[in-house]
């Protein structure tokens, strides 16, 4: 079989346009179309295996609120850190809105714990008995918990309705958010 | 077939040539079109599927950011979750004022308390794993269970008479928030000119009590 010029000439054509066809568009269009697919897989993967947690949004949504709704109606509050200063402060201020006499605040060495450390403070003044109720009712209710531990009252006189002599110990905490970093 | 064809071989092959080159020109344009539809095609399904993976990876991209924010929230809720959790093993169950408040209203107003003292639970810590305390009473915290889960209270004061004494230490014994109500004595003492009965009573308040308060605003002025 003998092939003319003109036939050798479209084959070579064919074939450029053959070459030229798969080289040019055909592999780039089927990598692209590979590496799209593979993406779109690798997204759908992710997507079923991330459902699940994103589901559950809401419900922590809705369990925050209600943890903080109960932090926020529980009666004292357990601050990150000791600020002793200010619960100082605050005793002192109540001591001296009761009009107690003879103050005496002494603090105790921190005791730290795993969750949380315990400051305990004693406390000696004296005043009427009224005014002791009163303190201890104030420092009950602080808006930082406070816990009072042992309450002495003696009657000064050791006549009915005199003066009386207090002692009282009190313990407050404090809970750092990094229970290895306690301030 | 009486056709005689006069046209020279040479001429002949060259028209049949110039057919060939044609077709094969059609072929080549043929082949050129099937090419470019195929690619018009291939372009516009690349196009879709290329639209679907920004789709998909945007919703991906969505539900990553949803995570990150759960895992923000799970974090937030432990830290909350202990803090609750902390809070309410230490809010006290009872409360001294309350206590104070129910013995001042149990107190007969002709009775006085001269001596008072409440003594509690303390607080316990669990240590941390090194056993690091902050030079604290270290003792105390690891040994919660010698302290009993009651305030214990001691009373003594004064009466005119054994009955009131009586009448005092049957409304503890009655009343719901005292246990283990003891009268350890009632003597003869003297108050100012007067005669008087001196008491002690020891008295316990559970903690797992719960305080009910019966009226609001109860005074304890007349206790001393």
């Amino acid at each position: 079989m003998r092939f003319e010029r003109d036939q050798v000439r479209t084959l070579m054509i064919f074939a450029v346009l053959g070459a030229v066809f798969a080289l040019g568009l055909w592999l780039p269009m089927h990598y692209r179309g590979g590496s799209l697919r593979q993406r779109v897989e690798e997204a759908q993967r992710q997507i079923a295996g991330d459902r699940a947690r994103a589901a559950s949004l809401d419900e922590l949504d809705q369990e925050i609120a209600q943890l903080k709704a109960a932090l926020n109606n529980s009666p004292g509050q357990v601050p990150q850190t000791g600020e002793l200063a200010n619960l100082l402060r605050r005793v002192s201020n109540l001591m001296h809105a009761q009009d107690l006499k003879e103050q005496q605040v002494v603090t105790q060495s921190v005791t730290q714990g795993q969750d949380f450390s315990i400051i305990p403070l004693s406390l000696e003044f004296k005043g009427t008995f009224t005014q002791v109720a009163r303190f201890v009712r104030e420092v009950e209710t602080m808006e930082r918990l406070i816990r009072v531990t042992r309450l002495e009252v003696r009657g000064v006189n050791k006549e009915p309705g005199g003066p009386v002599s207090v002692g009282v110990d009190l313990c407050t905490f404090f809970a750092p958010d990094n229970p290895e970093d306690p301030r | 077939m009486n056709e005689i064809n006069f046209l020279p071989r040479a001429y002949v092959i060259e028209q049949m040539r110039q057919r060939r080159v044609r077709r094969e020109f059609a072929l080549i344009a043929m082949a050129i079109m099937v090419m470019a539809g195929w690619f018009l095609i291939a372009q516009a399904r690349m196009d879709q599927l290329s639209f679907y993976t920004q789709e998909v990876e945007s919703q991906a991209q969505v539900m990553r950011e949803q995570v990150k924010q759960a895992i923000d929230r799970e974090a937030q809720r432990t830290v909350l979750s202990r803090q609750f959790r902390i809070q309410r093993e230490l809010a006290p169950a009872l409360s001294y004022s309350q206590v104070l408040a129910t013995i001042g209203a149990l107190l007969p107003r002709s009775m006085a308390i001269r001596d008072l003292s409440m003594l509690g639970r303390q607080p316990t810590v669990d240590l941390p794993s090194g056993g690091k305390s902050g030079g604290g009473d270290a003792s105390a915290a690891q040994a919660p269970d010698r302290q009993p889960d009651a305030i214990r209270i001691t009373l003594v004061g004064v009466a005119p008479s054994d009955t009131e004494v009586a009448n005092f230490v049957g409304a503890l014994a009655d009343h719901p928030l005292f246990a283990n109500v003891k009268l350890l004595y009632c003597k003869s003492a003297e108050v100012g000119p007067l005669l008087a009965r001196e008491y002690r009573i020891e008295v316990e308040v559970p903690l797992d009590r719960q305080f009910k308060p019966r009226k609001a605003g109860t005074e304890v002025a007349h206790a001393f």
